[in-house]
């Protein structure tokens, strides 16, 4: 007689709850709109659609902004989201972060010469939606379902570019790798249910709340064994130490505006899941999970900061870096208190603007062959190209930390939160790991200003009618840092026809001049003039950790 | 009152096994009775009665484009076990389910536009 005390499902869903997930529902629209218009759309001819994508992105924060502004939040549709502060503050910053991420896409899409660009923009508006509604779950079914969205959207993305190997596999690996923690992530949810008899995380948490837990109590094993299984598919999806390695090699491979995207917009997802999970529901047993999450955040701390300290692919080091910082971020998640809570929004908003802009100069670099983002290739780069050098510089300050730039706002509130929640090490720690961030940081900013390139640019084929052979040509474009640009083979079957412009010669899109300029002034404003967005995180953070 | 449920189903499955069953046994007797052809001829024992001759290795090759095949079919094969779900709670979720399955079927049907117009769907 298990199904007895089931009564008829009545819910039905009115205006309120349609009305609290907007924002997701005109994300929705937009994609299925641009998957639409991709099909009318003439091949090669695709850039517009990153125009309507965008539209919608803007659609949506103002549907963002509205509701935070109307005031009234709380569940909907049976307790599966709930549009509270936190999850419109989420949605803000994956809002942007997709928003940057469409406007670097039109000129890399043509130049690396991606054939399914329609599906592209789709796939991207799609991981943004899997993304808000994960930052929006209230249920673990929802933050699962949330996740899975995302995670396929960028599976694909990961993969787009079909003619460069390290693309496929980097959707390969992140693929397999990414479903095998959702299995783990699953398993734990399952676990969760099975020892609390709940979905919801408000009736999780009742649940504990009133159960004195213990290991002697039938429940309790079985909510261990949930909890590390939910840590290591939480660690996994931010790239947290020990489960970091499928980071480097997935965020070098993927197309670097995806990169930039999904380096940011992951991480907000998966943490504000994180931290509703572990701060909000499970928050009773804080002292089983705590060693756990402390561990992780030294491990990922240290680790990812001496791992990036060693690389010379800007590219790969940016995806180290991304490692370390999803341990101060993890610092805030261990701390556990409110005012943590609030840097670690702090933090997610900042590292959204300062990462999508380092990723968005790394991608005005790259050639259409996925090289050109090592240190060399930014030697001398100060006098090539000002503009685009001095927004690096200001990057990698702010990614290093430095005052009046949104770094050192982020670090501030989550190491200051660290010592007032009786966790100085933790801080002392993060304070001494990030030291080694400023050299591989400012080992940029040294290549760009300070050195020269490796040979002298006289070197370059001047001729750029005559076609060189592949082997020369992908040398000395290599050497110089030239843009080595790939015409289509002959039909005398030489070898494929290259030709050699100087690097200066490498055109940057409008829009991505675009995004980097909201990158850069964004990462300014916050840096100097935080205290609105301070105040909007403190809000957010009264309304998850009381 | 579930157990009964359970027996009503169990019911109408032999029911519709025997149903099945009793029906090919039966139509099988009349075919060999008073249908049936007499004569033995070599073609009898061939693998195929149609006259089909199996030749060569089954480790054949085909086209690798049998996969999107193979993913659209799972697509609405995953579709109906959504709408087979929602179908035997359909009154109880009223005009919300019906909805709800109208814009999920659509978005489906938007999905299958999207693979027509790809050429996805084209014989090879």
């Amino acid at each position: 007689m298990i199904f007895a005390d089931i009564s008829p499902f009545t819910y039905t869903p009115g205006a309120t709850d349609w009305l609290r997930i907007l924002p997701e529902l005109i994300l929705l629209g937009t994609g299925l709109l641009t998957l639409m218009a991709d099909l009318v759309a003439a091949p090669g001819r695709k850039g517009w659609l990153a125009l309507v994508g965008l539209a919608g992105v803007i659609g949506a924060l103002v549907a963002t902004v509205m509701l935070w502004a109307g005031g009234t939040y709380g569940d909907a549709f049976y307790g599966m989201v709930n549009d509270d502060r936190v999850a419109l503050f989420a949605s803000v910053v994956i809002l942007f972060a997709v928003g940057v991420g469409l406007l670097f896409s039109p000129g890399y899409v043509e130049r690396q010469g991606i054939v399914h660009a329609g599906e592209y923009y789709t796939l991207m508006i799609l991981a943004a939606l899997g993304m808000m509604l994960m930052s929006s779950a209230s249920n673990l079914m929802m933050l699962f379902v949330g996740l899975e969205i995302l995670s396929l959207a960028l599976y694909i993305l990961s993969a787009i570019v079909t003619t460069r190997r390290r693309s496929q596999e980097a959707g390969m690996k992140y693929f397999i790798l990414s479903s095998f923690a959702s299995a783990f992530l699953l398993y734990g949810m399952a676990l969760t249910y099975g020892a609390t008899g709940k979905t919801s995380l408000a009736g999780i948490r009742a649940f504990v709340t009133t159960h004195a837990f213990t290991m002697g109590s039938g429940f309790g094993p079985l909510l261990v064994v949930a909890l590390g299984l939910m840590a290591v598919g939480f660690c996994f999806k931010v790239s947290a130490i020990p489960f970091q390695a499928w980071t480097p090699d997935v965020y070098v491979g993927a197309p670097t505006s995806v990169t930039a995207f999904m380096s940011v917009g992951t991480k907000v997802a998966a943490f504000v899941g994180l931290a509703r999970v572990f701060l909000f529901a499970l928050s009773p047993l804080r002292p089983t999970w705590e060693p756990v999450l402390w561990v992780v955040a030294v491990l990922t701390m240290i680790g990812g900061n001496l791992l990036a300290a060693t690389q010379r692919d800007v590219k790969r080091m940016l995806a180290y870096s991304s490692v370390a910082n999803a341990g101060y971020m993890m610092v805030a998640v261990a701390t556990h208190t409110q005012a943590s809570f609030q840097g670690l929004l702090i933090y997610l908003a900042t590292y959204a603007a300062m990462n999508l802009g380092a990723f968005g100069v790394v991608l005005a670099l790259e050639r259409r062959d996925g090289q050109g983002t090592t240190l060399d290739d930014f030697a001398g780069l100060g006098r090539r190209n000002p503009a685009l050098a001095a927004l690096m510089a200001l990057f990698m300050f702010a990614l290093a930390g430095t005052p009046a730039t949104a770094g050192f706002i982020g670090k501030w509130y989550v190491f200051y939160a660290a010592m007032r929640g009786a966790h100085v090490e933790l801080a002392i720690i993060g304070l001494l790991a990030s030291l080694v961030g400023v050299y591989y940081y400012l080992r940029v900013v040294w290549a760009i200003y300070f050195t020269e390139p490796a040979t002298a640019p006289l070197l370059v084929t001047a001729d750029e009618s005559a076609p060189v052979h592949e082997p020369i040509a992908s040398a000395s474009a290599t050497a110089t840092g030239g843009v080595a640009l790939a015409e289509p083979a002959t039909a005398t079957g030489i070898a494929m026809a290259t030709r050699v412009l100087p690097a200066e010669r490498a055109p940057v899109h409008l829009a991505t001049w675009l995004g980097l300029a909201l990158a850069g002034v964004l990462t300014l404003v916050l840096g100097i003039v935080p205290m609105l967005m301070v105040d909007w995180a403190l809000a957010a953070a009264q309304t998850l950790v009381k | 009152m579930v157990a009964t449920g359970y027996l009503f189903a169990a019911i109408f499955f032999l029911g519709g096994c025997a149903f099945v069953l009793g029906g090919l046994a039966f139509a099988d007797t009349l075919n060999a009775l008073l249908l049936k052809g007499r004569k033995r001829a070599a073609s009898k024992f061939d693998t195929y009665e149609s006259g089909e001759i199996p030749l060569g290795s089954a480790w054949v090759q085909y086209p690798l484009a049998f996969y999107i095949f193979a993913l659209l079919f799972v697509a609405f094969d995953v579709d109906i076990v959504f709408i087979l779900s929602w179908a035997v709670i359909f009154q109880q979720l009223g005009w919300f389910g019906f909805v709800e399955i109208v814009f999920f079927i659509a978005v489906l049907a938007l999905g299958l536009v999207y693979a027509w117009r790809k050429g996805v769907i084209r014989w090879i």
